[in-house]
């Protein structure tokens, strides 16, 4: 006797319901086996719990509204608009915006951005770029190239990370959390470097800058001179 | 001022949802990324990223601490994982969705001959599916999600966990076949 197409396809969704349930078992016995054998937890990076912490808050946020009694949201997004009129360019718009050469410096209320109106390069990737100077102890971990920027990872033996990027800079824009950084300039043979600074303990600090085409960025818990030693190191 | 007003209004039982999922499952979370991605800076924000999906899709999670909880949370991470990869390796070995392609209904083979091959051998041929695949037929057939739920899940469009349950069918039929299952 042969199955209705309907009752085929009902069996096959069974059994492929137990032969999947046989997989996530092994699947999750394998997980704990391996949990087992290492038995090393990782400390994750300040930059990490601080990211989680800002997702906690968008999506706090984000679920109120979502909660809000229909009448309290009316009024509370009437008052929102109200204030959103004289706001909104605050919000939406960088308080500050600047130029130099071909590069765009957005300052907003909790990040700024770079970004780089110049020409891309013809030459598609510089290879073998590398920081000339790395503090005692870091090395080259990883390098991991995307489709316009190149991300070089050092680690330390206490896996203390340093992370060095470069790519093209028409291709790439970058965004710097500002509202735990304090950001200076420094000009050192005639390129200018942004250092963004952090003012928390085990927070990490970064350095932008652009040379030619190419943008660069170091991020690791240096302080700014390092940081700088770093930079004026790459061989371009 | 107004996001601290609605701070307070949002609801305590998900938050505390959250927060134990984020202590029972951070670390596991980080090596599931790790046998992936083997970068720690990269797994980080796999992470990170597999904690937006989960706070996005909280409802999906009835209990916080379980393991059908903890194998949800490995297939976000997983499929995370693919995301971080394409990002920064255009040209990894990744499938790629294709949304050009239409994903027309995959009849499975009459399954009393199936079975007459033995259950082992379906098993084995599942197993031998690529994880994206397999996933999608996961949240499918054990947890009985719809595609929109999963391209939630996923962080896919609907029209990509279509294309890769249709994949994942078509897989298994040639499987089938190539195996002496008669086919029409």
């Amino acid at each position: 006797m042969r199955l209705s197409e309907q009752v085929n396809e009902r069996l096959w969704d069974s059994l492929l319901s137990e032969i999947l349930k046989e997989n996530r078992r092994a699947e999750l016995a394998e997980l704990e086996a391996f949990d087992a054998s290492d038995g090393i937890l990782h400390e994750f990076s300040s930059e990490f719990e601080k990211n989680v912490r800002r997702i906690r808050r968008k999506f706090a946020v984000k679920s109120s509204l979502e909660k809000v009694p229909a009448a309290v949201y009316k009024s509370v997004a009437t008052a929102a608009a109200i204030l959103g009129i004289a706001f909104a360019a605050l919000l939406t718009q960088p308080k500050v915006y600047a130029a130099v050469g071909d590069v765009i410096r957005n300052v907003f209320s909790d990040h700024d951005s770079y970004s780089y109106r110049g020409e891309a390069p013809k030459e598609a990737f510089k290879d073998n770029i590398r920081p000339g100077y790395m503090p005692d102890g870091y090395e080259l971990y990883s390098v991991i190239y995307g489709g316009s920027m190149a991300t070089l990872t050092y680690k330390n033996e206490d896996e203390e990370i340093a992370i060095f990027k470069y790519g093209i800079a028409a291709l790439s824009s970058v965004s710097i959390d500002n509202e735990r950084h304090e950001c200076k300039e420094v000009e050192r043979n005639g390129k200018t470097y942004f250092i963004y600074e952090a003012e928390e303990t085990g927070d990490r600090s970064s350095v932008i800058w652009y040379s030619g085409e190419y943008i660069y960025d170091i991020t690791a818990q240096f302080d700014r001179d390092e940081l700088v030693k770093i930079a004026e190191s790459v061989r371009e | 001022m107004l996001s601290t007003y609605l701070t307070v209004l949002s609801e305590p039982s998900d938050r505390e949802k959250f927060e134990r999922i984020y202590h029972a499952y951070k670390d596991m979370m980080f090596r599931a990324a790790m046998k992936n991605v083997n970068n720690p800076s990269l797994a980080e924000e796999i992470v990170q990223d597999s904690f937006l999906k989960i706070l996005k899709n909280l409802s999906k999670f009835p209990r916080p601490v379980c393991k059908e909880t903890a194998h949800l949370i490995v297939i976000i991470v997983r499929n995370a994982s693919y995301d971080c990869l394409r990002r920064e390796k255009p040209g990894s070995t990744v499938p790629l969705d294709s949304e050009r392609e239409e994903a027309a209904s995959v009849n499975l083979p009459d399954i009393t001959e199936a079975l007459l091959g033995g259950v082992e051998n379906i098993v084995e041929m599942i197993n031998e599916i690529d994880k994206i695949y397999s996933d999608v037929l996961m949240l499918k057939y054990l947890y009985g999600y719809s595609n929109a739920e999963i391209s939630e899940l996923l962080g896919i469009s609907s029209k990509a966990a279509e294309m890769r349950l249709y994949r994942a069918r078509l897989i298994l039929k040639k499987k089938l076949k190539e195996n002496g299952y008669e086919i029409e």
